[in-house]
């Protein structure tokens, strides 16, 4: 796989663009496509707002500084996204912006896969708990496994914060594995 | 130690009770979906591109000046509207007899203060009034007074032509008489 500077370096070349961007996307679009899918739960809302990450993308690129690393520009567009579509569901069902559900067990519930004797899905139910930001943060770290280095410049928020953030997330979903665990799991 | 194993070195510093595995649950996701996003996605930015060149190529026109006075017929649109508050219709006849009472008041206290207007009786009924007593009283308090070259003078010039103290003669005086005075009839 090529590296982000060629591509980029092809993208800014008429005869090359669609081929450049179509390398582009097909080296990060799992990875974006699971980050919002994580935020969303639904794969529809997933696939939307990952293509208009994309859309973005190929209308912004022109203009991107490379002084900056792709993939956390790439992130950051998919994050104001998937903000923006919670902010829009938020407003549209009249929730108050402290709800932080809007419905998303009862999504992620809904998936012909789900399985409420697994780990990973009761570890993705502790997850949608949290407040948006503080989930945003734990997706980033545990599954992501992204550099707080890296988080800061896409968040823009102090790397001493985003411990802050992931060590409160961290504590709340053991707590709620562990009374799940305890209820579920024999002894 | 690969960044998978900090993060998990981590959480287990955080929570040791919980077996953290930083594996996404079995999300169903369409089947090829990943195969296909690049060509869907390329296909939209064809589109997009094909909308942006018609945009490019308008054949439509706008009349001369419009964008330039667009946006002062924006802005007096957007201006909120002066609101005048009508007095209510009850409230406004209230006025209207209130105006009408006063300027009756003013009319009416006019006729009372106005002097009385001169009459029109005629100057022969006011002399046809005084009484001949009256008459005589005022010619001898005023003309007693006065003495023959007052008199003398009171006369035209012409008159003064005849002297009363020249000697005429009956026939001379008829004659006179004849030819001025009874000429013009009513002496």
């Amino acid at each position: 796989m090529e590296n982000d500077s060629v591509l980029l370096e092809q993208f800014h070349h008429p005869e090359r663009k669609e081929a450049a961007f179509t390398a582009i996307m097909r080296k990060y679009q799992e990875k974006l496509y699971w980050h919002i899918r994580r935020m969303v739960i639904n794969h529809e809302d997933a696939d939307d707002i990952l293509q208009n990450v994309f859309i973005k993308v190929w209308k912004n690129l022109e203009n991107f500084q490379e002084n900056a690393q792709l993939y956390t520009w790439l992130y950051r567009i998919a994050t104001n996204e998937c903000l923006t579509f919670l902010a829009r569901q938020k407003k549209r069902r009249s929730l108050p912006l402290s709800d932080e559900d809007l419905g998303l067990t009862e999504k992620l519930k809904a998936d012909v896969n789900y399985d409420a004797q697994k780990l990973e899905w009761q570890l993705q139910e502790a997850i949608l708990q949290l407040p948006e930001k503080q989930r945003l943060v734990f997706n980033l770290r545990y599954y992501d496994e992204m550099p707080y280095e890296e988080m800061s410049k896409l968040l823009e928020t102090s790397e001493g914060a985003l411990k802050a953030s992931y060590h409160h997330a961290a504590k709340k979903i053991a707590a709620t594995i562990k009374a799940w665990a305890e209820q579920n799991m024999p002894h | 130690m690969n960044r998978g194993e900090i993060i998990r070195k981590e959480l287990e510093e955080i929570a040791p009770d919980i077996p953290w595995q930083s594996q996404d649950p079995d999300f169903s996701v369409p089947e090829g979906y990943f195969a296909r996003i690049t060509g869907r996605m390329m296909e939209k930015i064809q589109v997009e591109e094909a909308e942006k060149l018609l945009r490019k190529n308008n054949i439509y026109q706008v009349p001369q000046d419009y964008f330039y006075r667009l946006p002062g017929k924006v802005l007096k649109r957007i201006q909120p509207h002066k609101v005048i508050t009508l007095p209510r219709r009850r409230h406004r006849h209230f006025q209207l007899a209130t105006a009408a009472a006063i300027a009756a008041l003013v009319a009416l206290a006019g006729l009372i203060s106005r002097p009385t207007p001169p009459s029109k009786i005629s100057l022969d009924d006011q002399l046809a009034g005084i009484s001949d007593h009256a008459i005589e009283q005022y010619l001898n308090a005023e003309l007693g007074s006065l003495n023959t070259e007052e008199i003398y003078d009171y006369l035209s010039f012409q008159n003064r032509q005849i002297s009363i103290t020249d000697g005429f003669s009956s026939a001379d005086l008829e004659e006179y008489l004849d030819n001025n005075v009874l000429s013009t009839g009513g002496y």
